[in-house]
């Protein structure tokens, strides 16, 4: 996982709001992305995502709020003027141009020099290993070297900001793999900035070095992958960053005094507030990670569990258990040796309280974690 | 040959298993070579209107006029020859090539600019504007007839080349911008949205980004509507005059000559005419079905 290279902003959201006559698609969003940051807009299907990368882009205004473009307010701005480079969803490459002139289009937009044109085909090509396909149509192309050579059109811009919109959607697993590492080199070779939206969970936790994360159509959390994948502070957030999805049960909580508990299927646990709750329902999130099998370790609670199915996503397995009628999902390691007892259909599934996560059930902001104490 | 007579009774009809003179597969070319006798009499027939003129224009006038029909004769080139000697037969063909092309180019650059802004800014009330572009043509023409004569009375424009311009481009905007919008709502706007982004006006877009993937459609539009005008009659009639009159008025207005039909001189003025339409047609007939269907079907397009 790359670290940021700088706090400066390149980009920065105020209050943005977008609306399409009576429907809200953007309502009181605001983000930064960091100079040098590989920021990953998350979100499901639906939650805005290309529409606020339109609005970056200025292909479309917002209905309020701020666009800030390194430093300057670019809100009513065309795209023209904003200078960033683009890599659209579908590829997009004109199929009256062959390769060479499709990635070099940007360039000669810009009326650069013969010269600053062929370094920077060079310099793309090599970066995405394309030069073998510079003469050949789009037409002629696979569907990955189609999509390396529409990136490769966005990067080479001469400019220090680049939005890729899910650029890998739809590719088959083995080539997104590749293109993976090729953005994370591209990105860090060319020491730029990206911001990139995908609802691809995996992506996300590869690709970002810091993520924002979108939900009904405004960003619920923000941050550093690694806080918030460690710290959600949002049950979107823990539902929309990690693989397998994070186990999700509904619950109520109980107050009895200073002790608060909510009972889940491996038992009563004792939840830490954050801040001032009362008693009522909440949404507990936890990790498939999280969800141990074999021998309970101290402090843990458990609960016996049936193994519905496993999945092989090769390096790992994907265990789907049942514990009575509730569904667990959990993960263990291709070479485990507990793949044995699983192969019996009957585990011992515990996990341990601090492991756990309360959300408010309408807010869906977390409010606490398990502490220590469980009761099984 | 093969039966169910070994089986024994009742378990099988005793018959052969195997007819070769039922089987179906032997009866397909048969079927097939029915079918193509029939296309090929279907289509003489649709031809031979065309084929008669072209005929026609090859035979003397005794010939033509014979009764029964003369189908093996000596072919002559005179009735072509002589239409030269026909008074003002030139300037007719320039006027149908002209008022044709410039008409109709006129009329796909307007409705691929109209086309563009209904399939990428779709403007309140889009659906009901082109379905009224349209309207114009569901109207049998003579009932605008008298409304342009006195239009173009008022307006100066009747015999004259910019108002039949005018005419012919304002008939040959609706089909185009309904063929030309399907192309381009074909054109993923992405295309668009990349152009802008890296800096493009919308010009260059319209122009140059999405121009050159509607090719086919401008084709297909272009070929349409020169059907249209190169044949149309009406309204050159009665809105032109003598210095603006197309072939198929002066087929009309010549058509008696020396108080009797010069069917000669119709046949080769015909055939001429509908020569270069119809090389056209031929090698863009594509193109038509594409055009028919407003570019839903593309065919090989």
């Amino acid at each position: 996982m790359d670290t940021p290279v700088s706090n400066e902003h390149v980009v920065e959201l105020k209050s943005l709001r977008k609306t399409y006559g009576a429907h809200t698609v953007l309502n009181d969003l605001s983000m930064t992305v960091n100079k040098g940051d590989f920021a990953v807009l998350a979100g499901m299907p639906g939650s805005g995502k290309s529409v606020l990368l339109r609005l970056v882009l200025g292909l479309e205004g917002p209905s309020s709020g701020e666009v800030i473009l390194r430093g300057k307010n670019v809100s009513d701005d065309g795209p023209a003027s904003r200078n960033i480079g683009y890599v659209p969803q579908s590829f997009a490459l004109f199929p009256n141009k062959n390769v060479r002139d499709n990635i070099t289009y940007p360039m000669r937009l810009d009326k650069a020099s013969p010269a600053a044109i062929n370094d920077a085909l060079e310099r793309v090509c090599s970066l995405l290993t394309i030069t073998d396909l510079l003469d050949k149509r789009p037409e002629q192309l696979s569907g990955g070297q189609k999509q390396r050579v529409a990136i490769a059109r966005g990067l080479a811009k001469e400019t220090d900001f680049f939005v890729l919109d899910d650029p890998l959607v739809g590719l088959d697993f083995k080539l997104r793999e590749r293109l993976i590492d090729d953005l994370r080199y591209t990105r860090s070779a060319l020491n730029v900035t990206f911001l990139y939206s995908t609802s691809d969970t995996l992506e996300s936790l590869l690709l970002a070095t810091s993520v924002a994360v979108l939900a009904n159509g405004t960003v619920v959390e923000q941050g550093s992958l690694a806080d918030v994948y460690a710290e959600p502070r949002t049950a979107d957030s823990l539902r929309g960053l990690g693989f397998p999805e994070a186990n999700f049960f509904a619950g109520t909580l109980r107050r009895n005094g200073s002790d608060t508990r909510v009972e889940t299927v491996f038992g009563d646990v004792q939840v830490a507030l954050d801040g001032e709750f009362g008693a009522g329902d909440v949404i507990i999130g936890i990790r498939p990670e999280h969800v141990r099998l074999g021998e309970a370790i101290s402090g843990s609670i458990g609960v016996d569990a049936i193994v519905e199915f496993t999945e092989d996503v090769g390096g790992s397995e994907i265990l789907y258990l049942s514990a009575g009628e509730t569904p667990l999902v959990t993960v263990l390691g291709a070479s485990s040796q507990l793949l044995e007892t699983v192969k019996t259909g009957h585990v011992r599934a515990s996990i341990v309280p601090q492991d756990l996560l309360v959300f408010d059930a309408d807010t869906k902001v977390r409010i606490g974690r398990g502490q220590g104490a469980g009761r099984g | 040959m093969p039966t169910t007579a070994g089986l024994g009774p009742g378990v099988l009809p005793d018959q052969p298993l195997f007819d070769p003179s039922t089987s179906p597969r032997d009866d397909k070319p048969r079927r097939v070579t029915l079918a193509g006798v029939v296309s090929w009499i279907v289509a003489l027939l649709f031809f031979s209107p065309i084929l008669w003129i072209a005929m026609a224009a090859l035979k003397t006038s005794d010939q033509l006029l014979a009764s029964p029909p003369l189908f093996v004769f000596k072919p002559t080139l005179d009735n072509f020859l002589n239409l030269f000697e026909t008074p003002n037969i030139l300037q007719y063909f320039v006027n149908s090539v002209l008022l044709s092309l410039v008409s109709v180019s006129i009329a796909i650059a307007v409705s691929y600019l109209a086309a563009y802004s209904f399939s990428r800014f779709k403007p309140p009330g889009s659906d009901f504007i082109m379905f009224l572009l349209l309207s114009t043509r569901f109207v049998p023409a003579a009932a605008f007839v008298i409304p342009f004569f006195q239009l173009f009375g008022v307006l100066h424009l009747k015999n004259t080349y910019v108002g039949l311009i005018i005419f012919y481009t304002m008939f040959s905007v609706p089909f185009s911008v309904w063929i030309l919008k399907g192309f381009i709502d074909g054109v993923s706007p992405r295309f668009d949205e990349t152009g802008l982004v890296n800096g493009a006006s919308r010009a260059h877009v319209i122009f140059r980004v999405v121009l050159p993937q509607v090719k086919p459609g401008l084709v297909a539009a272009f070929v349409f509507n020169i059907i249209f005008v190169w044949n149309e009659f009406l309204f050159d009639f009665q809105l032109g005059g003598k210095g603006t009159s197309t072939i198929p008025v002066a087929l009309f207005t010549s058509l008696y000559q020396g108080g009797a039909v010069n069917w000669t001189y119709v046949a080769a003025l015909g055939t001429a005419y509908v020569l270069p339409l119809s090389v056209l047609i031929y090698f863009f007939q594509k193109y038509l079905l594409v055009g028919m269907t407003f570019g839903t079907v593309r065919g090989e397009v």
